[in-house]
């Protein structure tokens, strides 16, 4: 709080520091406590700010004073702390397939053959972007698989599902990065196994 | 989530695309937790986790949240009205 009065004494006295950017200093120095945020941090955050704040302060002539405060505040409230709010859709439409996965890892087997035929550089360039894309998407849809579909239950009647999808995952990720079709040819194998636990999930 | 603690100014940083246009996913807020609700205005409020919606409509005890992107918001519409006791601050600014 001293700190904070002291400066905007400074900062009035060498003219230049517009009161109402001081106001948003001590609004934001409430922000900081009523966050609790640890006392190490608010003083390292604020003692930066007041230093760069008196050497511009100093030279009012070379800077544009108000608009450069403004956006070293707005910069250094954006890193600040702050509680997390949920603006979300939060329905889970409850519709799951390993056919999402199925789907996209064979598109990444079905580019390595083509790039396996193919020398145009052109070519290639575009079936590699298109391979990672891919490849993200297999991955993604067995994350929304195991995280979100699989529940304790299953995990009692497949003790193995978790290392299943971990060996998935990572063929998934061996798939993006070569361009070997025996990789993509693993990452497809591994979502049968899936797949065949999915199906068991289904049956009443 | 942190216990609520009643200073008046709080900083919200959003996730999720349901107050789009208005807000997108990773804005920084700046709240006033003392006031009084009333439609239009943008709140947070406290459920199982803490949302951000905008007040529609206030009948009685009841305050009715949606958000502005309603295509994908999960509000009023679903759950019900909010207490005024869950309404736990409103938005004044974007940083």
């Amino acid at each position: 709080m001293v700190v904070v009065v002291l400066e905007m004494v400074v900062g009035q006295l060498h003219g230049g520091v517009h009161l109402h950017v001081q106001c948003m200093q001590f609004v934001m120095m409430c922000v900081l406590v009523s966050q609790s945020i640890s006392p190490i941090l608010f003083m390292f955050i604020y003692i930066v700010h007041s230093k760069t704040a008196l050497y511009k302060a100093a030279k009012p002539a070379r800077y544009n004073y108000e608009r450069t405060n403004k956006e070293e505040f707005m910069k250094l409230a954006r890193l600040l702390p702050a509680t997390t709010v949920y603006a979300h859709c939060d329905l889970p439409c409850g519709v799951y397939d390993p056919a999402q996965a199925r789907i996209e890892a064979e598109s990444v087997l079905a580019i390595t053959k083509k790039m396996a035929d193919n020398q145009d550089p052109d070519f290639r360039t575009r079936a590699l972007i298109l391979k990672e894309q891919r490849g993200e998407l297999v991955k993604h849809h067995l994350w929304v698989l195991w995280t979100d579909y699989f529940k304790p239950e299953h995990l009692e009647k497949h003790p193995d599902l978790h290392d299943l999808f971990w060996r998935a995952t990572k063929a998934a990720g061996q798939a993006k990065h070569s361009s070997d079709p025996a990789d993509a040819q693993k990452s497809l194998d591994l979502i049968a196994e899936i797949d065949a636990v999915f199906k068991a999930t289904k049956q009443k | 989530m942190r216990a609520p603690i009643r200073w008046p100014i709080g900083l919200y940083r959003v996730a999720g695309d349901s107050m789009l246009p208005t807000y997108q996913p990773g804005d920084t807020l700046l709240g006033w937790r003392w006031f009084s609700p009333a439609p239009g205005q943008i709140v947070v409020v406290t459920r199982d986790r803490l949302l951000i919606k905008r007040i529609v409509k206030i009948s009685g005890p009841h305050i009715f949240i949606e958000g502005d992107n309603s295509a994908s918001s999960t509000d009023s519409r679903h759950f019900g009205p909010v207490a005024r006791r869950d309404v736990i601050a409103k938005i004044i600014g974007k940083l």
